[in-house]
């Protein structure tokens, strides 16, 4: 039940937000001031564009680029007015015409011949080695700012974002036609920063992410989200449950709000203890569980029943809808 | 809101459909005819056979369909302009593969396909009885020698539709998941509680055949409306629980004293175990501002309702987001975050008579505990400076307030508020020598759970350093310190008061390090290590026979995980590739209480102490023959080993040997 007040707030923000994009608009400025902006991301003023087709007619060094270039998503839109693809090498690189300054097919032929490679003057692109991340990212986002590509939607104050990590260190623009990162692949980039979490992935009880079973980003979002942890959804739960819907509830007896932040108990990444449990069952529950009769003297038996695995009695300890044979108490027995 | 969002659609696309068409009318003419490059289709396929040997526990192949079987798959590419095609898939058996596809035409049409299919090989505990003469606590195995495993299929397909040379797009976003198999239930069984206070209690474990469906599907528009980009997005979530999806027990009813009446139910029949159908929709609305401004905002707004089909249960959340990111000037970014969630969960009162459709239940039974709602209220900030290009300063700071509602049926806080400081640093010390590191403190007010610290420090540090072209290496150290004075427990007495114990204080530490050598242009070899500790010392509380609270103070808790690698990438020829890995991962366990009705005649940790070993050796190599043909080798051998072999526990020896021997083709 959604109360008008949300809807209020609902329209609060969009009117909010709406004035804001005004203003954002009318004072949009670059990120640089506008002249390093300009050198950084426009590439030389002094230069012109030449188009593709020129740059590459001579030299054939990059026509595996080029040939991936033109079947990936980008190379496939084609401009209405001018019937030309959108997004060309010159999109990303600057204008090149300083960079084929004296380059003709004569003077290649003639270094072919001589078994030498005729070399662009490359200095005059972009500096693609020398931009700080934020400036590399804003080549990208300059055309996708303007497309809605909602994926992107919480990138800038995300901690990709801010911890220096731009779009090329995961999307290789030149690796093939496919700039997204194969789904099986995610584990081998993510850990190459996060090697704490692959180390956590060799423990004994983990989630088949090493076994290219589940992927980093069936839970976490690395464009930023406004959740923890770069969650995809809005809460622990939500993530958790899109594979194991059957803990999601509602139900009758809830494990007070535990049932809300697996993370109470679960480690997501990898444990020694089974089921990814954060410390081994029973300290688990008796850290907030009062023990069951310690003070039997038959003892060994009742002890042995009682501290090996809690859910051994406690079955349906993620919530259930049935009570437990004492009339409205949910302990999770039944 | 159903409403709202048809209007909001309508709204996106008359304003795109009148923008469509003025811009259709003054370009068509000018047009001119791009051709597409022709390029050619690439393929590659592999078919093979897969040899599986395994002697003892599933365990050391935890998600392997452990049965032989030949193997196929493949790859194609192809771009028959203006489509696109790809399609790979590996079939490894009929509960293993991988399947990914893509369709696109132009960029007015996208789909993705990727369905990944795997079998997880779950547990069946042994439940003991030390003393079968005693009739409780007693055991009942119902399932003895069954082998336990669940084919997972998971579907998620996405299909976006984008109007020409205008960014309005409509989406639908499926994740289609179903689980089928066989899983070890257990649960309480026996009179124990049903029939006489003083009868059995029963460890029963049995088998449960499961057949669960999810289906989660959103349908969404997006596009610019003036100055901000909008998402709208509807989703309607189902899970259907099919196979054994309740389970009953019949008892009789042995006392009839009126000291039992209170606690005792009539003889029948009465289910246990249910899995519930389940049925959820979402409402989602994003808006943002453009990406490059030097002032950024974005908000996201969610509202989601969620019903328990069997028990009628409801929960409604509610999530809003806002964020706004302004740049003053090139070195510094400040970001400021606004979150606020709400839970609220409405459980029924009382469950009616013949409730589930058993008839065992003759009155409703009442004094059910309300559901714990919650509002929590995030602020946060980030400041993000960079004084020198080799130097970058994060600092951030996070407010956040939760409201419980019914806390007193749960003798929990009502309201709990939690301080958060980080400071973060990124420095290029020198050319070859990089170090990050973090320190975070944390202070939070009424904490909720034992488990939440009154306060906890982080702190963390990593180098890489890579002093030669041949040699690279990474070291990082973090560790968390946890502090909370007045832990409390719920006893099991029934009259579910508190009892307060003191402190409890909790320590993790990492350690990692790794080294990697170019031994030769084609040689590379990295060593690794890991470690992590966990220990909690905090004073728990049992009861004794008479259900009075016992304490037992400063009780230690430790697991420890040991982690050793070595891997090896060895291109041996230009037509041979070798990797090799051997990694080997030791875990232990337990905890240490002292009171000696806990210690006495034998400790309650004895039967949940862990000590296991997991070794792993893989191999693989790729020969490529002439004309794109290659033939593959991989080899992996997994011993897992449960070190004191105690028969309490989950763990158990396992050694699983998986074969791939594979002939490949490009094409």
């Amino acid at each position: 039940m959604i109360q008008s007040r949300k809807i209020l707030l609902l329209f609060s923000l969009l009117s909010i937000f709406i004035f804001l994009g005004c203003e954002s608009l009318k004072s949009s400025k670059p990120i640089m001031p506008i002249k390093e902006y300009e050198k950084m991301i426009a590439g030389r003023l002094d230069a012109d564009y030449v188009g593709t087709a020129r740059c590459l007619s001579a030299c054939h060094s990059h026509d595996k680029i080029k040939q991936d270039f033109n079947a990936s998503t980008m190379g496939a839109q084609l401009s209405k007015k001018s019937g030309m693809p959108v997004v060309d090498c010159e999109s990303c690189h600057g204008p090149g015409s300083l960079a084929i300054e004296d380059i003709t097919p004569e003077k290649v032929e003639q270094d072919r011949k001589e078994g030498k490679e005729t070399k662009c003057k490359y200095e005059t692109l972009i500096d693609y080695k020398n931009l700080p991340s934020q400036a590399l990212s804003l080549i990208c986002l300059k055309c996708h700012t303007a497309n809605a590509t909602f994926n992107l939607h919480n990138w800038n104050a995300g901690v990709h974002a801010m911890n220096d990590v731009s779009c090329s260190d995961c999307h290789k623009v030149h690796a093939g036609v496919d700039l997204k990162v194969k789904p099986r692949e995610t584990v081998d980039m993510c850990t190459k920063c996060h090697e704490e979490i692959k180390a956590e992935f060799l423990l004994p009880s983990h989630h088949p992410l090493s076994e290219r079973k589940v992927f980093c980003t069936d839970c976490h979002d690395s464009h930023g989200t406004p959740n923890e942890k770069s969650l995809r959804k809005n809460t622990v739960k939500e993530t958790c449950t899109q594979c194991h819907a059957e803990k999601e509830g509602p139900f009758v007896f809830e494990h007070a709000d535990n049932s809300e932040e697996c993370s109470s108990c679960h480690s997501s990444h990898g444990s020694i203890n089974n089921y990814l449990l954060n410390v081994r069952v029973p300290f688990l529950c008796l850290q907030c569980h009062e023990g069951h009769r310690t003070g039997s003297a038959s003892a060994t038996e009742s002890k042995a029943a009682y501290y090996t695995n809690c859910t051994d009695c406690h079955s349906s300890i993620h919530g259930t809808d049935i009570p437990s044979a004492t009339r409205g108490k949910g302990r999770f027995t039944q | 809101m159903k409403k709202i969002l048809i209007l909001l659609f309508s709204v996106l696309f008359i304003f795109n459909s009148s923008v469509f068409a003025e811009e259709t009318e003054t370009t068509e003419a000018e047009a001119e005819i791009y051709h597409f490059p022709e390029i050619k289709p690439e393929f590659y396929g592999f078919m093979g056979y897969r040899l599986v040997n395994l002697s003892g526990s599933e365990k050391a192949g935890e998600f392997e369909y452990l049965h032989s079987s030949p193997v196929i798959g493949g790859e194609i590419r192809a771009f028959p302009f203006p489509h696109r095609l790809h399609l790979e898939a590996d079939v490894f058996n009929k509960k293993d593969y991988f399947i990914d596809m893509g369709y696109s035409y132009k960029d007015l049409v996208l789909f993705r396909g990727i369905n990944r299919t795997l079998f997880h090989n779950l547990d069946n505990i042994s439940l003991i009885d030390l003393n079968p003469a005693t009739a409780s606590p007693g055991v009942a195995v119902r399932d003895r020698g069954e082998k336990y495993g669940i084919e997972g299929g998971l579907n998620n397909l996405f299909l976006r539709f984008k109007t020409p040379d205008f960014p309005f797009h409509v989406y639908l976003d499926g994740r289609f998941l179903n689980k089928n198999g066989d899983m070890q239930q257990r649960f309480m069984g026996g009179a124990g509680y049903f029939n006489s206070s003083s009868a059995a209690i029963v460890r029963t474990s049995q088998k449960k055949y499961i057949n669960w469906d999810m289906k989660d599907i959103t349908i969404g528009a997006n596009s610019h409306v003036g100055p901000v980009e909008i998402d709208l997005s509807h989703g309607e979530k189902r899970f259907d629980s099919g196979g054994d999806r309740i389970s009953s027990e019949s008892y009789n009813r042995a006392c009839t004293s009126s000291a039992c009446t209170s606690v005792v139910r009539a003889a029948g029949t009465y289910p246990h175990n249910l899995v519930p159908d389940l049925k959820s929709s979402t409402n989602t609305l994003k808006l943002h501002t453009s990406y490059t401004g030097r002032l950024v905002a974005a908000a996201t707004i969610s509202q989601t309702d969620k019903k328990n089909r069997d028990s009628g249960a409801t929960a409604d959340y509610f999530a809003g987001s806002a964020e706004v990111t302004y740049i003053p000037y090139n070195r510094m970014t400040i970001v400021a975050r606004y979150k606020h969630k709400e839970a609220d969960l409405e459980n029924p009162s009382s469950l009616p008579a013949g409730y589930l459709g058993y008839s065992a239940y003759t009155t409703s039974a009442t004094g059910i505990r309300p559901s714990l709602s919650s509002q929590t209220d995030t602020f946060s900030g980030i400041v993000r400076y960079r004084p020198l290009a080799r130097l970058g300063l994060n600092a951030g700071y996070t407010y956040e307030q939760t409201e419980r509602k019914n806390d007193d049926a749960w003798k929990m806080t009502g309201k709990t508020t939690r301080r958060d400081a980080t400071l973060s640093a990124n420095a290029r010390l020198t050319k070859k020598l990089t170090l990050k590191a973090k320190y975070e403190h944390q202070d939070i007010h009424n904490p909720a759970h034992n488990t939440q610290p009154n306060r906890s420090n982080y702190a963390g540090a990593s180098l890489s350093w890579a002093p030669f072209n041949w040699a690279s290496a990474m070291l990082s150290y973090n560790a968390v310190k946890e502090k909370r004075h007045d832990i409390h427990y719920v006893t099991s007495s029934g009259t579910f008061s508190a009892v307060k114990a003191e402190n409890r204080t909790a320590f993790r530490n990492r350690v990692l390090g790794s080294v990697t050598f170019m031994l030769f242009k084609r040689l590379s070899v990295t060593p690794s290590y890991a470690y992590m500790h966990n220990r909690i010392v905090q004073d728990l509380a049992y009861n004794d026979t008479s259900g009075n609270p016992q304490l037992d103070r400063n009780v230690p808790y430790k697991d420890t995980a040991n982690s050793y690698a070595l891997t090896l990438n060895y291109a041996a020829k230009k037509n041979l590739d070798i990797n090799a890995e051997a990694s080997q991962t030791k875990g232990r366990g337990s905890f240490y209480p002292g009171i000696s009705n806990t210690t006495l005649p034998v400790s309650v940790a004895s039967f949940s102490e862990l000590k296991v070993k997991e070794t792993v050796y893989a191999f693989g190599s790729e020969y490529r023959l002439k004309g794109d043909w290659a033939v593959g080798l991989k080899y992996r051998y997994n011993n897992f080993k449960d070190m004191i072999d105690n028969p309490y526990d989950d763990a158990k020896n396992g050694i699983a040997r998986i074969i791939l021997l594979t002939i490949s083709k490009k094409w």
